[in-house]
């Protein structure tokens, strides 16, 4: 746990980011990644663990994706993202993606990676070389760990319904941790019952969680991301540096490609020290980097499935 | 605001919390532009033929000429041109490709248009057709009809989007909450001409020369529908009053050899086309729209359907098969009260008695 003296040095610092350590923050920044035996290839190669015979100590989680659901309101499908984020918040620590269709494991193994979580992959026989690719990619971001960022605190009962909410609130990158009573040291806490959050307010978890953005604010929000609704976000750091990490459940972007997919906007003052996609032209930088106020803003080039920034606070 | 016709069913919600960013300060001269409340329209009954949907290019030639001349007051098309551009400027020319191609800016009328450019002396390789989005610009084949180094592009093909220059606003709870301007239109241009079409439109009511600005120019526009409820009502003149959108855009060319009556802006099925066989000038592209309401709902009304300004949900649906099947019904509530709203922005004249229309017939 980093110290509360810490956290003023931090906030001194201009952070608007209250700095919290949750069980994440403590894990290596790369993920352990086993694979089973259909990707015994990769074992081989040294850039996976075999899964051990032993499993049970990896809790089955789905296979991560997006669906595209009918909209009523219009002719096109509206994206569903089917993420474990939650899951990990709430404090599940090895994963076992025992079911994962074909075209999904590089994706399962980048979440994985994101959120610092153990995992085990079952790869679907074609995906073992995209896997690869990934893993690679994978080892290649090993940097020191650094404490998760985030300003929302989430007092949880441990119910369906807020895991549902806990759910809505990693998809719309509404960055929180779990917390056993409210933190004042953070921007918004969130409890049922309270008068911000009745017990009633979360029979429709999509609604609560639009009711969390709001009592938030935009302006307050960590990290934004415009051109894009089926991508995920983490964020770490600490008094000098941030780690952003994207992860990207479609292939379908909005409206926006090339050079300027995502436009990103991060509460704090930063300079990007790297770029690193997988799947991305090997000429692709960040663009238009600017710094309006206490925030920091670029565009992100497309990339496939997981992007990571690295971040150096201007002081 | 003046009260919105009968059958007021769906109310408009109450203006959403705009903010608007932008590094570019207002310039004197921006819309409603030279002049303000002045619309010539030009008929030609030749300058279509209805079956093959062929265009007559002398009759194209005469329109512009006379209507440009007629805006103006000057005797030679030569002069009005030279009123507002000269070899020095840079000049995007805002076409209409969303329903291309049975609805567009017609390439004879953008080339009509290019070759009075370079006239007065604008270099061709300083002359930009352009949309917002790569794939509906394409369909017109606009490069086969102008003169070589004349360019066809857009924001995927050049510059991309601007990322001091957006709106942002949340209007029903989405992520993605900001709509920027193309790259082109605040790095490049000097000018722009607006060259929409004559078109019923499902969300804004008809779409002129304020929406093709508007949705044209910036992105992510579509998230304004949702529903039977849309926020073009005031998306669009906000849109339209950004700068340097507002003030670079000089004149409007209203493209009406052809138009769409309904299912706009789209025309998959021919059956919703007219012919209106004219065209309107000016620099107000207020007074030019508030027309157009005209021209699309009296032609609604000849068809025996509803009229843009129904607001009936009784005649909503949320099946686009069922709207483009049955001109009785909407996708959404239709918002012609945006060409209104603009002009409280300052963008130019509603009212009807204050519009200098001129008429003529060639």
């Amino acid at each position: 746990m980093i110290t509360l003296r810490r956290v003023r040095l931090l906030a001194a610092l201009g952070a608007a980011a209250l700095i919290a350590a949750s069980p994440i923050a403590q894990s290596r920044t790369v993920a352990r990644i086993f694979v089973t035996g259909a990707g015994a290839r990769l074992v081989e190669q040294g850039i996976a663990g075999a899964a051990p015979s032993e499993t049970s100590g990896f809790q089955e989680v789905p296979s991560p994706g997006v669906r595209y659901l009918p909209n009523v309101a219009r002719a096109t499908n509206v994206p569903w993202i089917d993420s474990n984020g939650w899951r990990f918040a709430r404090g599940l620590r090895k994963a076992n993606y025992a079911k994962v269709p074909a075209g999904s494991a590089a994706l399962a193994a980048a979440e994985a990676f994101v959120f610092s979580i153990d995992a085990i992959v079952d790869p679907d026989p074609k995906d073992v070389d995209d896997l690869g690719a990934m893993l690679r990619f994978i080892r290649s971001q090993e940097a020191p760990p650094m404490s998760e960022l985030v300003n929302i605190g989430v007092v949880d009962d441990g119910s369906p319904v807020m895991g549902e909410v806990l759910n809505l609130l990693t998809r719309r990158n509404l960055l929180f941790r779990v917390v056993k009573k409210p933190d004042p040291g953070l921007d918004l806490n969130v409890q049922l019952g309270t008068s911000d959050f009745p017990s009633e307010a979360a029979v429709n978890p999509y609604e609560f969680a639009a009711r969390v953005r709001a009592k938030l604010g935009d302006d307050k929000r960590l990290v934004r991301l415009y051109g894009t609704n089926t991508v995920i976000v983490r964020l770490t750091g600490d008094d000098k540096r941030a780690r952003l990490y994207l992860l990207a459940f479609g292939a379908r972007r909005q409206e926006n490609a090339g050079p300027q997919a995502i436009r990103v906007r991060l509460v704090g003052r930063y300079r990007p020290l790297k770029f690193s996609a997988f799947g991305a032209a090997n000429e692709a930088t960040l663009g238009d980097l600017r710094n309006p106020g206490n925030t920091t803003e670029f565009w992100v080039p497309d990339f496939r499935i997981c992007a990571v920034i690295d971040l150096e606070r201007i002081v | 605001m003046a009260a919105v016709p009968a059958l007021a069913t769906l109310q408009p919600r109450p203006i959403p919390d705009y903010r608007v960013v932008t590094n570019h300060k207002p310039v004197p001269g921006g819309l409603p532009g030279r002049y303000p409340g002045r619309v010539v329209t030009v008929h030609s009954p030749l300058c279509i033929d209805e079956v093959t949907e062929k265009v007559d290019v002398p009759s194209v030639r005469t329109m512009i000429a006379r209507g440009m001349s007629t805006l103006t007051g000057d005797k030679d098309p030569r002069d009005s041109w030279a009123r507002f551009f000269d070899a020095q400027d840079f000049v995007g020319i805002k076409v209409n490709a969303s329903g291309a191609p049975g609805a567009m800016s017609m390439p004879e009328v953008v080339a009509e248009i290019t070759r009075n450019l370079i006239t007065v002396g604008v270099k061709p390789a300083s002359i930009v057709i352009h949309e917002r989005g790569a794939g509906q610009i394409l369909l017109p084949k606009y490069d086969q009809f102008v003169p070589a180094g004349v360019r066809v592009e857009s924001a995927n093909t050049w510059l991309g989007l601007d990322p001091d220059v957006y709106v942002e606003v949340n209007f029903f709870g989405e992520e993605d909450t900001r709509s920027y301007l193309i790259r082109m239109v605040t790095d490049q241009f000097t000018k722009i001409i607006n060259v929409p079409n004559m078109k019923d439109h499902g969300a804004a009511g008809v779409t002129g020369c304020l929406k093709n600005l508007a949705y044209g120019e910036f992105n992510n526009v579509a998230r304004s529908h949702y529903h039977a409820q849309t926020e073009t009502l005031t998306f669009i003149g906000t849109l339209a009053r950004v700068e340097p959108l507002r003030s670079r855009t000089v004149l409007n060319i209203m493209d009406g050899l052809r138009g769409v009556w309904h299912a706009g802006p789209f025309s998959r099925d021919r059956k919703y086309r007219f012919y209106p066989k004219q065209m309107k000038f000016g620099t107000d592209p207020v007074a030019i729209d508030r027309l157009l309401i005209d021209i699309i709902d009296d032609k609604r009304k000849k068809e025996g359907v509803i009229s843009v300004w129904n607001r009936d949900m009784k005649y909503f649906t949320t099946k686009p098969e069922d709207w483009e099947r049955d001109p009785n019904m909407n996708r959404s509530i239709r918002e012609p009260g945006h060409i209104e709203y603009a002009s409280t922005l300052g963008l130019g004249l509603y009212d009807l008695a204050k519009i200098d229309h001129v008429e003529l017939t060639v």
